[in-house]
Order: structure tokens, then C-alpha cells, then sequence
């Protein structure tokens, strides 16, 4: 009976006006923003290149002058922009995209000046989970707030359940009917998007594609799952279908406008952090404290590298870093949790929880920067190991580290070839899916919630 | 007759669930925003006070001309709490430098102290207005023809003697009347919590303004019941109306502004920022070099030491205390050089960076232009440009600190500074002593000569050991302690432009014609569409 149910409802969807509509309207946009992206694309990674050679310019000549030169400069490392973009941005323009470093610490993040042109309004890129966010949640709704309440005003639903059907069987075959018809509208959109993309030359036909592809329709599907089970209780909850289309839009209102624009004040108001001024004015006080309990002549210079007032500025300067690192990293550990909470509270809405499963299929977004920004700890150690090496071997060095100055180190150069260098590594299948498996839950959870509460209305509904 | 169909239609519609539904959204939707947005305004207004303290502080406590560089802060607009606009895209502050011309303003945009934040948008009441009225006003009107159709009452009305020009002016009245009340009491609403929060307190120019978002949300609410209507005359069921209806909202609202916005970014290319800071760092090496170039023709003094020198601030900032005569002369001729050199290099700069700019601005225009096929877009355009939040706004406000940046300059160039050793240092000239006497001082008479000095210390092991003899006898006026700040009340202040009520408004008034062609058009053609309508 379920397959009978199936193949009618389904019929109906396909043969409905919103159904051609949609997919007219969803093609459109599927292949817009595809090409959008592959021209958008080749200048974010001309813009990359040119950045990261002047980087690696100014490290070689670095090298060239000294290896202390080298150790102390302090340097942005640029994000390289995702070949994936066009599943997802994950909105990685608005977010930190480049960590500043040297041999002695991992200073901080920045979103790179130049990322966005300010006189534009905020938007999102018109990728694939732009258009599921936007326009297919708006879809799930529309093909099932009438689901039950359409079919009571045209008086079928008495005639369906005077058959030897349960409620139930009756109202999962919607359900999932919905669902299909969800699939059927997406494919044809991300089928003639991927070749759009593929033939550009961008991006290769591989494994990495085909796979990213499958998870992406995986997590449109429970998107779709959560948002039509709405669609299913808005169309059991009220008499006419007026009334469902009216419960379903305040729904949609709900989810896609209203939870993801309050993140920041919910940001502020239920998890607030330091001021950044007020943390600026602890390390300050940091270093005082430290400046008045240093021996005298700490600051002193000469171009001379065995002045001894050098080693005290040595030791004042790595305590200060050590005092400024201290701070700010808790600091920043504040905004990652402040960050992670808020996103975890946003999950409340289909839609944003649809937006962090994207970001574990496409390896890309906040999870992404965390893994650079651990990543980036690591390597710091490895280069100030190497440079503590180079120093160690030269014998005109004072060896008094000084995270800032260039006296008293080695004044040697180096061959570039042989300083270790930063290549980001794509995020393993654990690394992706480990931050976001509280989301997958919800998810299912979410879904499996509103549907039986749809279930235990429509069991109670009064179908005459 | 027209008005009592309209007051028909007027209480059929109050008495519908989409009124109360449309009503409630607005209830909770728009108070929701307007203390969002009042919460952000508090925000950015602290940080401009912060801001705005640290400058007046760092102003009043120079004692060198060369050290003297103002800084704009920009006070956060208390309309952008009506409409963001691209307010959280920019910066607050512009320090003037002779250096370098203002292009963008610095500073956190938002006041938001996570930057991880930023990958959240935020919404306003323009925001809000034009995704819920575009809604209700399309709710209401997708079935004016097709609803009476099915029912069979529109072929009862055209029985009578009622032309189908004065049913479809009673039509239209009778949705405006269902609407208007929401449109007023939504922006009553944001009224009354303005006023009660009283930070921020509006002038009567603010409220003019907002009278004026209330006529533009007017027009912004009669194109969307003209497309329904439109679109009623042109379907034979309400289902198909409706649905049709729906999907153009979706478009209107929220496709299009987001891909005109995207269109732009990937098909109108911006200048690389990384270029032009390259082009920038260049100019400022062959500055540098020139200087230093000039430096080495400059004579040596006869003594090479400062006893306190402050560079530290950039852009030409030196700060000289207890040197010799002729190492001040030196360092006064060095600025005389170098410092309209930096302006005639801030020049040089400038052609990249407008470039830079004009880019940018292309840019946007194109996003622009390509909004307006949304009503939704010309509406929010216009909106910020009357909440003086758009970029025409802040193109304004860089136009007039470059403004200020000449007059600073003139100012300045007025009183003969660079030439000046007040650019440099608040000793008084007749005070200066040659490196010897200094010597002679400081040692108290134990050395009479730079020379007697520096054989002592070659026969010591510590070389820095000269210095404890020069610390011997502390010469007055060599610390900058020893001085008062300087006097800075005949320095020419910023001044924002005077906010008036059609202020910043020219740009948009194609915006505004528009709106009113297409409510004249849609109009037209739905007029004409009844005329011919088949109400059988």
C-alpha cells in the first residue's frame, strides 16, 4: 500500500505547477551560480598566487640576510581558496583567513584586508548550499503544508483512509514522497551544475568529487527531512490549507531569516567574552609588571652582538612573549568557544544545522580554519626548532634568543630549500566529520521529533 | 459603491487568519530587530566614545608639530539602527597623515569583538519590512479576482453598475486599508521603542528621515499588491496565483538582491589590495631613499648624539631633545626636505589608490544596477541612502576627511613648520649649546671636549662607561617632561556635514522614480489584464 501511496503522491508532485516552477527556477540558479563561480574563481586564485608569492619572496630574501631575520619577521600565511566552492563557501570570506607567525609563536588570525569589497552588502555566493538553504527549504514546505489539510478541503483524504490504510502508512508515504520529490527537483540542478564546473577545467572528475557530491545530496536530504516534516505538522495542525501555507511561511520566516541574522546578539547575550580592549590592557599591564621587575639595561642596543645588556633584553622579551601568548591564546580560545556555542544554539533551525554539515562534506569553513590553526602550532615548533639548530652551529652567535630582535642570533643566511615550510593538508574523513556528528544527530533526532508529533496530530485529525 | 466594497474587503480581510498571522509576525519580528539593532547601535557607540577619548588624548599630548597627526572618528548613525546598510562593512577612524591621502576608515567594523561573528549576517528593520510586507502584500491580493471567481461573486458584482476601473480601485483601496494600519503600527512600534530607550535620541531631521523610509515602504508595499494583482488577473485558480505569487517573493526578495551582489563580485574584477599595497611600499622606498640621499648632503655634526629621539609615530615624526646645534640644524633642514616631499609623494600614491577605489565603486555601481530588477533591492537601496548608510555615505565622509587632510596641511604650511625646528623638537633655538658645551655640562667640567670624552672611554673596558659621566649633571629642557604640550587651539577641527533632511538623497532619486514607474506599469497592465478578464 505504501508504494501505491508513493507512486500517486509522487505523480502528483511531479505533475504539479510548483513543481515546474521550482524546477525551472532551481536550474536557473544551479547553472548562474556555477558559472559565477568558475569566473569568480580564477581571480580569487590569481589574487592567491600573487599573495603567496610575494610571501614567498620576502622569506627568501629574509633567508638571504640571516636566518635571524628570518625567524623573527612576522608573517600573514593566506588561506588557498577551496576548488569546492561551489558546493559551499561556508562563508569563508567573512571568517579569518590568514594566521600571522613567526619562528617564535602563532600571533593571531585576520580576515586579510582586500578579502571583500566593503561597499558591498554582506550576500552569499549562489552555491549549491545557497540554493538548498534558500529556495529548496522553501520548497520542502510548499509541497507539504497542504499535504493533509489540501486533501481534506478536496475531500480525498476521507476517500484515502476509507481504504484499508493506517494513518500512518498514509501520512510516512507523504512524507517521503515529499522527500523524492525534493531529490528529483535537486538532481537535475547539481547534475548540470557539476558538469558546468567539471568542464570549465577547474575541477576534476575523481573519487574526492564524486564523494563530496554524494555526502552533499546525504545532507540535503536530512535537511529536506527536517523541513518537510514541518511542512507535514503545519498541514495537520490546522483545517485549511490557508491557514498550513500561512503556519508554514512563519516557519520558514523562522528558520531561514529570523535564527541565522540573530546569531551575533544571541552571541552576545547568552555567551559574552573580554572586550578586546580589555584584553589589551591586561597585556599591557603584563608587560609593565615586567619592565619594572627587569634588571637595568635590559633595553640598551648596540650593533655590538656580545653587549650583555643584550641577553637581559633577550629574557625581558621572551617573558613578554611568553606573557602576551599566555593571555591571548585563552583569549582566543574564549572567541572559539563563544563561536561554537552560538553555532550550537543556531542548530534550532534546519537550516544553519544544514549549513555546518556542509562544512564537513566540503572540508571547508570553521572546522577548516581550527585544523590550519592547530596545524600552524605544530609547524611553529618545527621552524623555531630549525632555527635553534642553525643558531646552535654558529659559532659568532651569542645564542640569546630574542623573539623580536635581530643582534643577538645567528646573522647567517640560509638556503630557503632548506627552512621548513607550512602546506596545508586536506582534512582527513575523522577530522571532517568529528565536529560536526552533534549536528548529524540533531539532525535525525529533529526529523524523527516533528514527524511523529505530525503523526500524533494527524491520528487525532478529524478528516471530514 | 467603491468605498463600500473596500470596506467590505477591508473587514473580510481583518477578520482572516492571514491578518492575524501577518499581524503577530510583525509584533514579534520588528520590536525583535529594532533591539538588535539598538543593542549593535549602543555597541558601535561605545567604541566610537572609547575611540574618540584615545584620540583627543593622543592630540593634546604632543609637544612636536612633526608628532601632530588628528584622527577622525566617525559617531556611529543613529538611522542605521532603521537600515545597516554597508555600515558594518567599514571602519570608524581616519588618521590623517601627510603621507598618505584617507581611503578606507580603520577600525573594528561592528563593534564586534569576535571576528568569527562576522561570518554571521545580521538582519534590520528594512530588513524585516521588505521580506514580511512584500509577503503580506502579496498574500492579500493573489486571489482578488481568482477568490470571487471561484466563488462566483465577481460575476455577481459586474452585474451591477459598477464599471470594472471603479472594482479594481475599490479593490486596491480595500488591501491598502488592511495594510497600511500594519505598515503604520509597525513603524510606530519602532517609534516607541526608540523613544523609550533614549539612547540613542533622534533629531527632528532623523525623524524627518523616517517619514520619509515610511512614504518609500509605501511605494515598496504598492508594487508587490500591484504583482499580485497582476498576477491574479493572469491566473484562472487562487492555487496557481498563489503559488506563482510565492515563487516571485522567493525571487524578488531574497534571489535577486543576493545575486546581483554576486554577479558583481565574480563577473567585475576589483584591483588585487596586495598590488597596491606593493605599489605603495615602492613609493615609500623611494621616498625613503631620497631622504636618506639628501641626508648624506646634509654637514655632520659635531655631535651625533640625541639625548632622547622619538621616530616612533611614522610619517615624518621626530621628536629631539638634548642634541647638539648643529645635529638640530641638521635634522630641521632634513624635514624642511622631506616633509613636502611626503605630500608630493601622498599625490603619487593617490593615483593607485583612487584607481583602487573607482574599482571598488564599479563594482558596487554594478550590483546595483543590478538589484533594481527587485523592487526588493531598490527598496533597500534607497533605504540607506536615506539612513545614511549607503556607500554613497561614506564616500562622503572620506571625501571630506581628504578635505581635511589639505586644510591640515595648509594649516601647517601656514605657520612655516618644516622649516621650523618646532616641527621637531620644543627646545627654544637660543638655547641650543654646541656638542662641547654639552659635553662640559653634563660630565660637570670633567670633560671640556667631545674629543677628551671619547679618548677617556677608548682607554675603558666598558665603552658604555662614557655614558655614566654624561649622566653626571642633568641639563635642563633636555627631557620632553620639561616641556608643556603644544597649543593646538587655532588647529582646524573636522566637521561632519550638516545632516538635512534630503541630505545624501539626489543619488536615489532614479530609485525612487523607479519604484513609481513600476507601481505605474504594473498598475496599467493589471488594469488592463481586468478589463479583459473573464470573470465567468
Amino acid at each position: 500500500m505504501l508504494r501505491t501511496i508513493l507512486k500517486r503522491e509522487i505523480l502528483h508532485n511531479l505533475y504539479s505547477l510548483r513543481f515546474l516552477i521550482s524546477l525551472s527556477l532551481l536550474v536557473g540558479v544551479f547553472i548562474a551560480g556555477s558559472f559565477s563561480f568558475v569566473k569568480g574563481y580564477d581571480a580569487n586564485i590569481k589574487n592567491y598566487q600573487e599573495s603567496q608569492a610575494q610571501f614567498l619572496d620576502e622569506m627568501k630574501t629574509q633567508a638571504k640576510e640571516s636566518a635571524t631575520r628570518l625567524a623573527v619577521k612576522q608573517r600573514a600565511y593566506t588561506l588557498r581558496p577551496r576548488t569546492n566552492g561551489f558546493i559551499s563557501d561556508a562563508k569563508e570570506k567573512y571568517l579569518p583567513n590568514a594566521i600571522v607567525f613567526s619562528a617564535w609563536n602563532v600571533f593571531s588570525f585576520q580576515n586579510k584586508s582586500g578579502s571583500t569589497n566593503p561597499f558591498l552588502n554582506k550576500f552569499d555566493e549562489l552555491n549549491w548550499s545557497f540554493i538548498v538553504c534558500l529556495i529548496l527549504s522553501f520548497v520542502a514546505l510548499l509541497f507539504t503544508f497542504d499535504a493533509v489539510s489540501g486533501e481534506k478541503e478536496t475531500k480525498t483524504l476521507a476517500l484515502a483512509l476509507s481504504n484499508s490504510v493506517s494513518r500512518g502508512t498514509l501520512l510516512f508515504g507523504k512524507y517521503v514522497s515529499a522527500i523524492l520529490t525534493f531529490l528529483a527537483m535537486v538532481l537535475p540542478g547539481i547534475i548540470l551544475s557539476g558538469l558546468v564546473v567539471l568542464l570549465s577545467g577547474r575541477v576534476s572528475l575523481g573519487p574526492v568529487f564524486v564523494l563530496e557530491t554524494v555526502g552533499f545530496l546525504v545532507v540535503a536530504i536530512l535537511m529536506a527531512a527536517v523541513l518537510a516534516a514541518f511542512g507535514l505538522l503545519c498541514s495537520v495542525a490546522a483545517r485549511n490549507s490557508n491557514i498550513s501555507l500561512l503556519l508554514a511561511l512563519a516557519f520558514w520566516i523562522l528558520f531561514v531569516v529570523v535564527v541565522p541574522n540573530s546569531s551575533t546578539f544571541i552571541a552576545k547575550t547568552f555567551f559574552p567574552i573580554a572586550k578586546t580592549e580589555a584584553i589589551q590592557k591586561k597585556v599591557w599591564a603584563a608587560f609593565d609588571d615586567l619592565n619594572k621587575s627587569a634588571p637595568p639595561g635590559s633595553w640598551m642596543s648596540s650593533s655590538n652582538p656580545f653587549l650583555p645588556q643584550h641577553e637581559l633584553r633577550a629574557n625581558l622579551q621572551r617573558k613578554r612573549l611568553e606573557a602576551e601568548k599566555g593571555i591571548r591564546d585563552a583569549y582566543y580560545q574564549s572567541l572559539f568557544r563563544q563561536f561554537e556555542k552560538t553555532r550550537l544554539l543556531t542548530a534550532v533551525s534546519p537550516v544553519p544545522l544544514f549549513q555546518y554539515l556542509t562544512e564537513a562534506v566540503t572540508g571547508g569553513g570553521y572546522p577548516r580554519f581550527r585544523k590550519v590553526w592547530n596545524d600552524f602550532h605544530v609547524y611553529q615548533g618545527q621552524f623555531l626548532a630549525f632555527f635553534k639548530n642553525l643558531d646552535a652551529q654558529d659559532p659568532k652567535s651569542p645564542h640569546w634568543y630574542n623573539p623580536f630582535d635581530i643582534v643577538s642570533t645567528t646573522r647567517k643566511p640560509v638556503a630557503f630549500e632548506t627552512v621548513p615550510q607550512f602546506v596545508e593538508k586536506p582534512m582527513t574523513f575523522t577530522e571532517r566529520v568529528r565536529p560536526i556528528l552533534v549536528f548529524f544527530v540533531i539532525n535525525i533526532v529533529y526529523a524523527c521529533l516533528v514527524f511523529f508529533l505530525s503523526f500524533a496530530l494527524f491520528v487525532r485529525y478529524d478528516v471530514r | 459603491m467603491v468605498l463600500q466594497i473596500a470596506k467590505k474587503d477591508f473587514l473580510n480581510n481583518l477578520l482572516s487568519a492571514r491578518f492575524t498571522i501577518g499581524f503577530v509576525l510583525c509584533l514579534v519580528l520588528i520590536p525583535f530587530s529594532i533591539l538588535i539593532s539598538i543593542d549593535d547601535y549602543r555597541d558601535q557607540a561605545r567604541l566610537y566614545q572609547l575611540n574618540r577619548d584615545s584620540a583627543d588624548q593622543d592630540i593634546k599630548s604632543v609637544r612636536v608639530y612633526s608628532a601632530l597627526r588628528p584622527e577622525v572618528v566617525k559617531p556611529p548613525e543613529p538611522l542605521s539602527i532603521f537600515s545597516k546598510g554597508i555600515s558594518g562593512n567599514v571602519g570608524n577612524r581616519v588618521k590623517i597623515y601627510l603621507g598618505e591621502k584617507p581611503m578606507l576608515a580603520a577600525g573594528k567594523p561592528m563593534a564586534r569583538d569576535n571576528p568569527y561573528l562576522n561570518a554571521f549576517f545580521s538582519i534590520d528593520f528594512v530588513g524585516i519590512t521588505a521580506i514580511i510586507f512584500a509577503l503580506l502584500a502579496l498574500i492579500f491580493s493573489y486571489d482578488v479576482f481568482t477568490r470571487e471567481k471561484e466563488d462566483g461573486t465577481l460575476r455577481l458584482q459586474m452585474s451591477n453598475s459598477l464599471s470594472r476601473s471603479r472594482f479594481l480601485a475599490a479593490k486596491v483601496l480595500g488591501i491598502f486599508l488592511t495594510l497600511l494600519p500594519i505598515l503604520l503600527f509597525c513603524y510606530l512600534l519602532g517609534a516607541v521603542i526608540i523613544l523609550l530607550s533614549r539612547n540613542p535620541s533622534f533629531s527632528a531631521v532623523e525623524w524627518g528621515r523616517i517619514a520619509l523610509l515610511f512614504a518609500a515602504s509605501l511605494l515598496y508595499l504598492a508594487v508587490f499588491i500591484f504583482i499580485g494583482l497582476l498576477v491574479s488577473t493572469r491566473c484562472k485558480t487562487s492555487v496557481t496565483s498563489l503559488i506563482i505569487c510565492l515563487f516571485l517573493w522567493v525571487f524578488f526578495v531574497f534571489v535577486i538582491p543576493n545575486l546581483s551582489v554576486y554577479f558583481a563580485n565574480s563577473f567585475v574584477r576589483v584591483q588585487s589590495r596586495d598590488n597596491l599595497t606593493r605599489v605603495i611600499e615602492d613609493l615609500d622606498k623611494e621616498l625613503r631613499r631620497k631622504i636618506v640621499d639628501y641626508f648624506k648632503t646634509l654637514p655632520k655634526p659635531d655631535w651625533e648624539m640625541n639625548w632622547y629621539y622619538d621616530a616612533g609615530g611614522g610619517d615624518g615624526c621626530k621628536e629631539l631633545y638634548g642634541s647638539s646645534k648643529s645635529l638640530f640644524e641638521r635634522e630641521r633642514l632634513s624635514s624642511a626636505y622631506s616633509e613636502p616631499l611626503r605630500i608630493d609623494y601622498a599625490d603619487k600614491k593617490w593615483a593607485s589608490q583612487k584607481a583602487y577605489l573607482e574599482s571598488l565603486a564599479h563594482q558596487q555601481s554594478v550590483a546595483d544596477r543590478i538589484s533594481l530588477i527587485s523592487p526588493a533591492g531598490i527598496f533597500r537601496g534607497v533605504a540607506a541612502a536615506i539612513c545614511l548608510s549607503d556607500a554613497n555615505s561614506q564616500d562622503r565622509f572620506m571625501e571630506l576627511t581628504r578635505e581635511y587632510r589639505e586644510t591640515f596641511i595648509r594649516y601647517l604650511e601656514s605657520k612655516n613648520i618644516f622649516s621650523s625646528f618646532r616641527y621637531i623638537t620644543p627646545t627654544p633655538p637660543y638655547s641650543f649649546m654646541t656638542g662641547d658645551e654639552i659635553i662640559e655640562k653634563r660630565t660637570g667640567g670633567e670633560f671640556k671636549t667631545q674629543k677628551a670624552l671619547d679618548e677617556w672611554a677608548g682607554r675603558q673596558k666598558d665603552r658604555m662607561s662614557s655614558f655614566e659621566k654624561l649622566g653626571k649633571v642633568e641639563i635642563p629642557g633636555t627631557q620632553p617632561g620639561d616641556y608643556p604640550y603644544l597649543d593646538i587651539s587655532d588647529m582646524p577641527r573636522f566637521h561632519e556635514q550638516p545632516k538635512l533632511l534630503f541630505t545624501g538623497l539626489e543619488s536615489t532619486i532614479v530609485n525612487i522614480g523607479l519604484i513609481l514607474i513600476e507601481c505605474v506599469i504594473l498598475f496599467y497592465v493589471g488594469f488592463v489584464a481586468f478589463i479583459r478578464y473573464d470573470v465567468r
